[in-house]
């Protein structure tokens, strides 16, 4: 018996039911739903539908789609670093690396000033500023999203979810900067310079670069996304 | 022997052993292609099939089609050229691994 188109839309709301919230997993438990769920049928003619999804279901143990979930989770956030440091090391490449060394030199000289804490603190002042406003966008997106149930993919949701939550983490640092301002001394602006170069550089690829390239990831990792 | 866990040390080898013979697969097909050859005696959970596949894929050793197939999407796997070539050595490191035992549960004695 085949299933009808009424069955395969059952099986979607089933997985979602089951909290697996992305359409690439769930495409690909409806159709390994479904061809059980047919064989189940045709050995247990007298089995209603529900009853041979349940049966299919069953064959997932007890902790159903969970643990296909949570693997699911982990690959994809292998793929998104990995992306991410594609992405990263082209600043140490030429031409971006000229860029990389100005942006560092420059960094440098105005931290070794007598005021170098203060423009240190400026500095990462307008880095918040600038994730806190990249933060709020993203985030009205990702809201959108959800409100027009729109399909949801998973890598797209982790480049969007990892652009917004550097603002989480670096600007409750803002305040711990206040006791250091100041001069920075003889080696810390080398140190302060090298790190906040290191931060830009991922900042600028986790926020703009990947969110920007997302549409081309998605369609290399989920051919169904064009269909 | 169907609810061994023996096999699941060699989950993915199976897997790419079954793809270096077929052009491409699902994951459906695989569990039933396992039971077939086997004749029932070794099963592949499905709580354990999905995860090894995405793990293979993003470790770059598979790569993803998808077709309309009746009236639903399907995904298909298939072996990259990596994939062949890893498929090569971890069929090594099994038959030696499976070489190693037999000497173990069957050792030869010499007098």
């Amino acid at each position: 018996m085949r299933l009808s188109e009424e069955h395969i839309e059952n099986l979607y709301a089933f997985t979602r039911k089951h909290f697996v919230e992305y359409y690439d997993l769930q495409t690909e438990l409806v159709d390994h739903m479904a061809n059980d769920i047919e064989v189940i049928l045709e050995d247990n003619p007298n089995l209603s539908f529900e009853q041979a999804r349940d049966k299919a279901f069953k064959k997932f143990g007890v902790f159903g789609f969970m643990e296909v979930v949570e693997q699911r989770h982990k690959a994809m956030n292998k793929k998104y670093a990995k992306l991410l440091w594609h992405y990263a090391k082209d600043w140490f490449r030429l031409p971006q690396i000229i860029f990389t060394i100005i942006m560092f030199s420059s960094f440098f000289i105005l931290f070794s000033y007598e005021i170098g804490g203060y423009v240190f603190f400026v500095a990462y002042f307008i880095f918040c500023t600038f994730l806190v406003f990249k933060t709020i966008r993203i985030n009205r997106k990702i809201k959108q999203k959800r409100k027009a149930k729109e399909k949801l993919w998973l890598l797209e949701d982790i480049i969007l979810r990892s652009a917004s939550v550097g603002s989480l983490i670096f600007m409750p640092q803002l305040f711990n900067l206040l006791n250091g301002l100041d001069s920075l001394g003889k080696t810390k602006p080398l140190l302060y310079a090298s790190l906040f170069s290191i931060l830009i550089i991922y900042t600028y690829v986790s926020t703009v670069v990947l969110p920007n390239n997302a549409t081309k990831h998605l369609k290399e990792t989920y051919p169904e996304y064009s269909l | 022997m169907a609810n061994s866990k023996l096999y699941k040390g060699s989950l993915t080898t199976i897997i790419l052993k079954l793809l270096s013979e077929h052009n491409k697969m699902y994951g459906y097909e695989i569990t039933q292609k396992v039971k077939a050859l086997t004749k029932g005696e070794l099963q592949i959970t499905e709580g354990a099939l999905y995860p090894s596949l995405h793990k293979l894929e993003s470790d770059g050793l598979l790569e993803v089609e998808v077709a309309k197939v009746d009236n639903r999407l399907r995904k298909y796997y298939k072996l990259t050229e990596k994939g062949s070539k890893e498929t090569v050595s971890k069929l090594e490191e099994l038959e030696q691994y499976l070489a190693t035992l037999q000497a173990l549960l069957n050792p030869k004695l010499s007098f």
